[in-house]
């Protein structure tokens, strides 16, 4: 089968998607990164490779925070940042969205569309209270696993207000509402609450929020933050099916875009999971910029190296 | 007496040329650095901004190097920058160095007396000469920026608008009169034009915002560059020759500017907030009107004025159908999360352009 690869590195997890000609996802993959990018590429690669027989790459996209370092190491036709690929896949899902909300491990964003073009986007600067790490960490403290946070706070029949302003008093705050004796179900939905009040006052402040809206990124599994949305903007919000690797599903389609330009792909085969990788970073001793300069070797040959700001090391390398 | 003043951009090239022009030894404080940053941070103010700690940085490493007198700008509020020299001062007196702090208000007749005492023993001529000098050396630095941010998106061979950038500067510092700086300006503007370049139309954005962020590369992560790779044409609103005509020469046709710009600012901000926070919302307007794919507004995170200017100017941006991005700086500031947004927002004008382009 002809088919184009996504892959989005996030913080907390590594998605791979698999589309075929048409733009249909056929198969897709989440991996938690567990801070190894390399090899939670690797590994996703390797499981695609396993579950899918007689596949023809015809483009690979990367994005998330780890697209450029991915980049090199598949050989991506095209590498974006993930507001793009977001509203790409968003777009292609849900033609007439205007509104999409994401939240991720460590950043949320909110994308503004108006017939089919983003006209504005947002993301969170200086805080990462309302994230997935956040909640994951909470789901952990209070020895509750992540995937039965939103039925529990589903179950919530009284309001608890939570200070959702900055994680480390949204913590104090709760534990301060369990020792008065609150019920587990209460405590979740406030935290909810309190995370989609902070997010639309930081995210989405001043921002015209009009349906349809779709919540993704992995913390749209999470029933409790798509109801305590839905209450907040009083209307519908509609989760795709591929809600939690939305990102790599942009990317394979911009993948796609680029490959229908007629390049052929850079793609270096799914080889690469056998391959070595060792990065390395170092301090250019230069000049004053004191560059954090990182060197990439695929199986001892150096592949990549970026970071210098004159371009003395990352125009030396002529094979990535 | 060994002289020392902060860095931003490449002041301390025309500052140099300035002192020793009035017989000083100037001492050249060590290149901005992360440790420079560190060390501003730690003895600064957790939420002071990062102008100050830079600088406060800069003072303590030129020190460190043996200078004994200091020279850095004061400021007449509602900005809180007229007061740092008083505080950091303070700051430095505490950490015990033995040293002079001489503070250049922002009025001609205060500055003159100020330099004039710097400048002891040497003639009205000299005085002037140097001045000449050191202007022209500023102008010569300013236009060659303003080339490179046109060339930059245009170039074939990556990189090489700015290599001829950075031996342009070099050459500046070490040049010794006008004819010399002269010569430098118009053969590295000549060379720029000549460089292979591509024919096309690149995204045009204008840069808004605080004049310290906008022209110190390190503290804003070298945004112009890195726009210009992107294939960004960038208008930067503020270069230093026009602060130094606005705010201490006030130049006639720089106050006629202001005027305009007060005037274009005024259904959203009737009145002087400090800084550059009105102009930043004039030139967004103007911006606008002339077409312009985007703004682009940096400022240090807790700045007061380009905070004010951030609030007014979603409302510019819905009128005047131009997108904005605002960039607040600290000293945490990560580069991923800056690429991430400014390939976003490159995206989105080109979606736009290619829209406009569609629809007419």
């Amino acid at each position: 089968m002809k088919a184009y690869l996504g892959i989005d590195v996030g913080s907390v997890s590594t998605n791979i998607t698999v589309m075929d000609e048409a733009g249909a996802v056929t198969d897709s993959l989440y991996v938690r990164t567990q801070g190894r990018p390399i090899l939670a590429v690797q590994e996703g690669l390797r499981q695609i490779y396993r579950q899918n027989s007689g596949l023809a790459v015809q483009g690979v996209g990367t994005t998330g925070s780890g697209r450029h370092l991915t980049g090199v190491i598949v050989g991506a036709d095209s590498v974006k940042n993930e507001i793009t690929a977001h509203a790409v896949a968003a777009m292609h899902l849900v033609p007439d969205v205007q509104t999409v909300l994401e939240i991720g491990g460590q950043d949320s964003k909110i994308i503004i569309i108006r017939n089919g073009v983003v006209t504005d986007f947002a993301m969170n600067t200086v805080c990462a209270a309302g994230t997935g790490s956040f909640l994951d960490q909470q789901a952990a403290r209070l020895n509750i696993p992540i995937e039965q946070f939103g039925d529990l706070a589903l179950e919530s029949t009284a309001p608890v207000r939570i200070a959702g302003r900055c994680a480390v008093f949204a913590e104090s705050d709760m534990i301060h509402k369990q020792q008065t004796g609150h019920s587990i179900q209460d405590i979740l939905n406030g935290l909810c609450q309190a995370l989609v009040r902070n997010y639309l006052n930081n995210v989405g402040k001043g921002k015209p929020l009009a349906g349809p809206v779709l919540f993704q990124g992995g913390v749209a599994a999470n029933k409790g933050m798509k109801r305590a949305f839905e209450e907040a903007l009083g209307c519908e919000v509609i989760i795709p099916a591929h809600y939690s690797v939305m990102g790599a599903v942009g990317a394979a389609l911009l993948a796609r875009e680029e490959a229908l330009s007629g390049k052929p792909t850079a793609f270096r085969g799914f080889d690469v999971v056998n391959s070595e990788y060792t990065p390395r970073s170092f301090e250019c001793s230069g000049c004053a910029n004191l560059c954090e300069v990182i060197e990439l070797k695929m199986d001892g040959i150096v592949i990549g190296c970026w970071g210098d700001r004159c371009g003395k090391w990352s125009n030396q390398v002529t094979v990535a | 007496m060994k002289l020392a003043f902060p860095h931003m951009g490449h002041l301390h090239i025309v500052l140099k040329e300035l002192f020793t022009g009035f017989g000083c030894q100037v001492l050249e404080t060590p290149p901005i650095t992360k440790k420079t940053l560190e060390l501003g941070a730690k003895y600064s103010p957790e939420t002071v901004c990062l102008p100050f700690k830079m600088t406060l940085g800069n003072f303590i490493e030129a020190l460190e190097q043996g200078a004994d007198t200091l020279v850095t700008c004061g400021g007449v509020g509602p900005c809180r920058l007229g007061y740092y020299s008083e505080v950091q001062k303070g700051i430095l007196q505490q950490l015990g160095y033995p040293f002079k702090l001489i503070t250049v208000e922002p009025d001609l007749i205060a500055v003159v007396k100020d330099l004039r005492l710097l400048a002891a023993g040497k003639s009205w001529r000299e005085i002037y000469r140097s001045f000449k000098q050191a202007g022209a050396k500023m102008a010569a630095l300013d236009n060659i920026e303003r080339q490179l941010n046109l060339i930059r998106p245009r170039e074939v061979v990556a990189g090489s608008a700015d290599q001829l950038g950075f031996q342009a500067i070099q050459a500046i510092d070490g040049a010794a009169g006008l004819a010399e700086i002269q010569r430098i300006e118009e053969k590295t503007l000549a060379a720029l034009q000549a460089l292979a370049q591509r024919q096309y139309e690149p995204l045009r954005i204008g840069l808004v915002g605080e004049i310290y962020v906008m022209l110190e590369p390190f503290i804003n992560q070298d945004l112009e560059r890195r726009l210009g790779q992107m294939g960004v044409e960038v208008h930067k609103t503020m270069y230093l020759s026009d602060y130094v005509r606005a705010h201490l020469l006030r130049k006639r046709e720089y106050l006629e500017t202001y005027k305009t710009l007060a005037a274009l600012a005024k259904p959203y901000l009737g009145h002087y907030v400090g800084g550059h926070g009105l102009k930043s919302v004039a030139r967004t307007i103007q911006m606008g009107q002339q077409s312009y794919d985007g703004v682009i507004q940096a400022y240090p995170f807790t700045c007061m004025p380009e905070v004010i200017a951030k609030n007014i100017l979603p409302q510019v941006s819905k009128d005047l159908d131009i997108p904005v991005l605002t960039l607040a700086y600290d000293e945490q500031s990560g580069e991923a999360g800056l690429m991430t947004r400014l390939e976003a927002f490159v995206d989105l004008l080109h979606y736009r352009r290619r829209q406009k382009k569609a629809g007419c």
